[in-house]
């Protein structure tokens, strides 16, 4: 019923509406749960959770790890919490983050027989030459294993990327609202899969209303460290196929961002001459004349080998 | 009024930079105060050197 629920956008009225009907057909007795809250807390110990950690309502600081316990800003003062009204007695914050811990995500994909035949696709297979049908056939991946061997030598160590983009749940024609969703990819997978919802983890839903333009690099934080700490030691799994434990480390290969995105996840103005992260002051950006408008014609041809024919073309 | 024809390139392809060595060009800009409410930070050299 859930998976029904969840692919048909079933409400939650309907949902114990059709329950309803169900308790009353079948016998007494019946351990049928009577309602979507009941069937939900029921459901709750099988999925891996997430951690609510509060947030300054100015993007400037998480309330975690060792400024777990403050109570206001260290940068703004604004306060961490709302002020209590009437009898209530829950305390709720101005802003949370909802973030989906990605070690046990990784750790159950080595836990099913039917995703582990997978997970080392990227190193068992064989391209052709001159053909790029994966990223690990292109040259980054190649020379990021001459880089770092051992970790390369461990094919079922996973290659990640990271996307977040802006997203507005509601129509765009309603109020304004810029939510930030970052996903992990896994580029171990085989092309067919990789792709997949189900293979595309959600790590941590930043909320809005308002963009949070640089400041992203303060809610990045858990997963950064998180990251680091997969990097770093790694985190002991279990491979079913081979029946054995072994230390499964992660690495960050690549971010993936439309360009306004990219702004805000490399901390680099993406406007005017200096518009890449990359090159920096390397390109020949130049301004209009009359327009006062930045303009990057004709830049690419420098780019080109000095023997190039269209280095020294005049027409 | 600037004009392209005719024009040979004669400049070479800039340097292809580390992840080391952009780590260490970033890391002299300094550290910025985080918040929606803390205003524009530029450093020296803004528009010139980094963006």
């Amino acid at each position: 019923m859930f998976t029904i629920k969840s692919d048909h956008g079933l409400s939650e009225a309907g949902y114990d509406k059709i329950i309803e009907w169900e308790r009353s057909i079948l016998p007494e007795g019946n351990r049928l749960k009577e309602n979507f809250y009941a069937a939900k807390s029921m459901m709750k110990p099988l999925g891996l959770g997430y951690q609510k950690i509060d947030l300054c309502p100015n993007f400037c600081m998480l309330y975690y790890l060792k400024n777990a316990e403050l109570t206001e800003c260290m940068t703004c003062g604004h306060s961490r919490c709302k002020p209590r009204t009437g009898r209530g007695k829950t305390i709720v914050a101005y802003k949370k983050l909802r973030y989906f811990s990605i070690t046990p995500r990784l750790q159950r994909l080595f836990m099913s027989p039917r995703t582990v035949e997978h997970m080392t696709w990227h190193q068992s297979h064989h391209g052709v030459d001159g053909e790029m049908v994966h990223l690990s056939d292109g040259e980054a991946r190649k020379h990021f294993n001459s880089v770092h061997p051992h970790f390369s030598a461990e094919s079922r160590n996973m290659c990640l990327g990271l996307c977040t983009n802006e997203f507005n749940p509601f129509r765009s024609f309603a109020a304004p609202y810029s939510c930030w969703p970052v996903i992990l990819t896994i580029y171990n997978l085989p092309p067919g899969i990789c792709m997949r919802p189900e293979f595309m983890f959600l790590s941590m839903v930043i909320s809005g209303p308002s963009c949070p333009g640089q400041n992203i690099d303060v809610c990045l934080r858990p997963l950064i460290d998180e990251l680091m700490q997969l990097w770093s030691s790694g985190a002991l799994t279990y491979d079913i196929s081979r029946k054995s434990n072994f230390v499964m480390r992660a690495a960050l290969m690549w971010t993936i961002n439309d360009f306004p995105a990219y702004e805000m996840v490399s901390c680099w103005s993406t406007h005017a001459k200096l518009a890449f992260p990359y090159y920096m002051e390397n390109n020949k950006a130049f301004t209009l004349t009359n327009e006062g408008k930045t303009s990057f014609f004709d830049c690419h041809r420098h780019f080109l080998p000095l023997n190039h024919r269209y280095k020294k073309k005049r027409k | 009024m600037i004009s392209f024809v005719g024009r040979v390139e004669k400049d070479v392809e800039p340097p292809h930079l580390s992840g080391e060595e952009l780590f260490h060009v970033v890391s002299e800009y300094g550290d910025i105060v985080f918040g929606l409410q803390s205003g524009k930070q530029k450093f020296p050299g803004f528009g010139l050197t980094h963006n």
